[in-house]
């Protein structure tokens, strides 16, 4: 889906010179935003959203300066202060201990997932604003010598904040779960551009048509897919339910329901104590082709894989499962429907259709064989 | 059995933990029983099709007597050909405009559905038109007045723009399909979907199809959904008997390389998708790959879209074996000779989980999903266990002979 709208601002143009110019082949499907420039600033006209727009490029590590002025406090929670400038040392614990008497709900230290390093901010939340705003009076204070930069953390540009600790958040969409209705009200007349969010009270669309109006230059910025939402794991708190704290206390029942019909050679319990994993000297409990990555204490150096070679012919057509041995656990969804070669269906379509192109060829005016509308 | 008619919305949500239970008990097993045209029957069969598979018995029927439906279906077991069966049907041949609009998260499912709808209509001489972003926007105006269309499949961005500028009217648009649709009503397109909503008669009849319907997604149909129809299916009946899971233990994120190195020669023996979390990484993983000599190809949504385009192509009739990419393909992409999914990285979300693995093991054929897992991972791997209740072993050896 879309995802260059943002580097594509280029300049500014009319829509009909652009139509015009021949010199633009192909462009992503964010033309819509070609004739309205500030596609890679946040949700602009909503102002719950309005902050800045500084956290996004901190944290797409393009190295931009975070903004200078202080962004206003939040009103509610979570009340998550960004500490930049950290140094590479710095740990959750010592992030809390500079801000020891603040009452710290968490601290969430961002790392480069490619190679684990700190990236060196954080995100600090505070159990109040009082003591976020006392925070953001610290900007500056050393940590390990190193000045720290410490503002209001901004939200992301789907308008969520970033949070310091895992916890449920609302959806963003909130003004479309508020709405009654998604459909239209009236019938459709001449296609019309749809009312801004923004700058209608109503979502109800007016019944008076326009015939005059033409694209929104205006709604070019919405025109973002979900790929655009920076890679970084801070501003896409909600949809990810991976633990990122400190890892949890283990041991609190990893075994599955003992109720499993299937449930043979589990070793998963033994998987609760993580750091454990390869460390498991005993041959594996009920089969013996499981593949001994699982030999003595934690070994420094990775163990290869250690894969038995093929012993069964490949079998292109080979189906799982028969249907009675799937129907004894699950219904079946496949009822009596067979696998098919899509590719070769695919082909034969397509040679259908040649032989078609090249009869019509041939004989113009016999239309009996396929009588259409479409084809001229 | 819930009352079809029932008009709150909580009631139609199942609580946590209770069953799911559909509200349409008619099955029909049989294409011909359906009342479809010949010209479409000859299309189904010619395609390949010879009995329904179980959303297809259960969901035509619905949409076709009008229902706004959910339908929900374990992945590779025909929902894309049981709403393009479905608006084959419902045209009408006499009016050469748009009647049915078909939206999915990208441009590569849009495409297959394309190819699905026009191959299912090729008796009726159906004009079934791609809507996707990356191409000119001039030739596709063009092309929009020039042939018509009766059938819009495409995404959500270029499909607004191009309603938006008028290259085809909505007035003829009685039904309105979101593939993939929890993915569709998610926070990124949720906006998207809304502003095409207005710009569609407020008749519409609208077909959700996805193989996972959270409840938040459920929740959101009450803004546009009339009575709707549901086919859903438990959680714990969602994963495929035939896709067999499992987890290695890679313990440390920079051993998951030479872990997938040491996989390889098992994995090209057969058609496989890797599943990288981001851009970044899939670039970094083929490049490491190429370094060392292993054939792989890599698709992901930073590249342009010829290329995109060929990628897909390559990899769809087999000439590349090993697809590195992001959850991009993680949903509704049927490439049937693929037998095997490495989760490089666990999915950032449970959904996906079995989106990815759903690549393999297309339509009852069987495949193997395997997921690398470091010591942080455990906790979500558990989860996505518990979640949909089935069972990740470790990896055995043989596991050549699965594949």
């Amino acid at each position: 889906m879309a995802n260059k709208q943002n580097k594509k601002k280029g300049q500014t143009m009319s829509l009909s010179d652009f139509l015009s110019d021949n010199s633009t082949g192909l462009w992503a499907d964010e033309v819509s935003d070609l004739p309205s420039a500030p596609a890679s600033t946040m949700v602009g006209s909503d102002g719950a959203r309005g902050f800045g727009g500084g956290f996004q490029n901190s944290a797409m590590g393009a190295g931009s300066r975070f903004p200078a002025e202080p962004v206003e406090l939040p009103t509610r929670p979570p009340f998550t202060a960004y500490v930049g400038n950290l140094p590479y040392s710095a740990t959750e614990g010592s992030v809390a201990d500079f801000f020891a008497p603040l009452t710290v709900v968490g601290v969430r230290m961002i790392f480069d997932r490619m190679n684990d390093r700190p990236k060196g901010f954080c995100y600090v939340e505070f159990n109040s604003v009082e003591d976020l705003s006392k925070a953001i009076g610290l900007s500056g204070g050393p940590l390990e010598g190193r000045p720290l930069r410490i503002n209001v953390a901004t939200p992301s540009r789907d308008g969520n904040m970033p949070q310091a600790r895992d916890s449920q958040q609302a959806p963003a969409n909130d003004h479309l779960d508020d709405l009654s209705t998604w459909r239209r009200t009236a019938p459709v007349g001449p296609p019309q551009p749809a009312p801004s969010m923004a700058d209608t009270n109503t979502w109800r669309r007016p019944n008076t048509f326009s015939e005059e109006s033409g694209p929104r230059p205006s709604e070019g910025n919405r025109w973002r897919s979900r790929e655009d939402v920076p890679e970084n794991p801070s501003t896409t708190g909600s949809t990810d339910w991976r633990a990122r704290d400190a890892p949890q206390p283990v041991g609190r029942g990893f075994d599955r329901q003992s109720t499993s019909p299937r449930q043979v050679g589990n070793k998963f319990s033994q998987a609760d104590e993580a750091s454990t994993w390869r460390g498991r000297a005993q041959p594996p409990p009920s089969t013996n082709n499981v593949a001994p990555s699982t030999t003595t204490a934690s070994p420094p150096v990775r163990r290869k894989l250690q894969l038995a070679p093929r012993t069964v012919a490949k079998d292109k057509s080979e189906t799982a499962t028969s249907p009675a041995s799937a129907a004894r656990h699950k219904p079946n969804p496949f009822g009596e429907a067979k696998p098919r070669d899509e590719l070769e269906m695919q082909r034969r379509v397509e040679e259908r259709r040649r032989q078609r192109a090249n009869s019509q060829a041939s004989q113009p005016d016999d239309k009996a064989a396929a009588p259409t509308t479409t084809e001229a | 059995m819930a009352d079809p008619s029932a008009p709150k919305v909580e009631g139609l949500l199942p609580e946590e933990g209770t069953e799911i239970e559909s509200n349409w008990e008619e099955v029909v097993d049989n294409f011909d029983a359906m009342g479809l045209r010949d010209d479409l029957l000859r299309g189904i069969y010619a395609y390949g099709f010879e009995r329904p598979s179980a959303i297809q018995q259960r969901a035509i029927m619905p949409v076709l007597k009008d229902h706004d439906v959910i339908a929900q279906a374990q992945s590779g077991t025909g929902k894309t050909a049981t709403f393009s069966i479905s608006i084959l049907q419902k045209l009408d041949m006499s009016i050469n405009q748009c009647q049915a609009l078909v939206l999915a998260p990208t441009r590569e499912l849009a495409q297959q559905i394309q190819s699905v709808v026009s191959a299912l209509g090729d008796f009726m001489n159906v004009e079934c038109h791609l809507c996707i972003g990356g191409t000119s926007v001039r030739e596709e105006m063009q092309k929009l007045q020039n042939t018509g269309a009766h059938v819009i499949v495409g995404t959500p961005g270029r499909v607004f723009d191009m309603i938006n500028r008028r290259a085809f009217k909505t007035d003829k648009i009685k039904m309105f399909v979101l593939d993939e649709a929890d993915e569709m009503l998610s926070r990124g397109f949720k906006d998207q979907i809304y502003n095409v909503f207005q710009m569609l008669p407020p008749s519409i009849q609208v077909v959700l199809l996805s193989a996972t319907m959270p409840t938040e997604v459920l929740e959101v149909t009450g803004k546009f959904m009339r009575e709707p129809i549901r086919i859903l299916v438990k959680r714990d009946e969602l994963t495929l008997e035939g896709i067999r899971q499992f987890y290695v233990a890679v313990e440390k994120e920079e051993w998951k390389l030479e872990t997938l190195c040491d996989l390889y020669e098992t994995v090209a023996v057969t058609q496989a998708v890797i599943f990288c979390n981001t851009r970044r990484k899939v670039n970094w993983v083929t490049e490491q790959l190429t370094a060392r000599d292993f054939t792989v190809s890599a698709m992901h949504s930073e590249m342009e879209q010829a290329q995109r385009e060929v990628i897909m192509k390559e990899f769809r009739s087999g000439s590349s074996r090993i697809l590195i990419t992001t959850d991009l393909l993680a949903r509704g992409i049927d490439v049937q000779q693929v037998s095997l999914v490495i989760n490089y990285d666990l999915p950032s979300n449970k959904e996906n989980y079995l989106h990815r693995i759903g690549r393999g093991g297309r339509f009852g054929r069987k495949g193997v999903a395997i997921n690398f897992v470091t010591a942080e991972d455990t906790r979500a791997l558990r989860e996505i266990e518990q979640f949909y209740n089935t069972q990740i072993d470790e990896m055995p050896m043989n596991v050549a002979d699965l594949i």
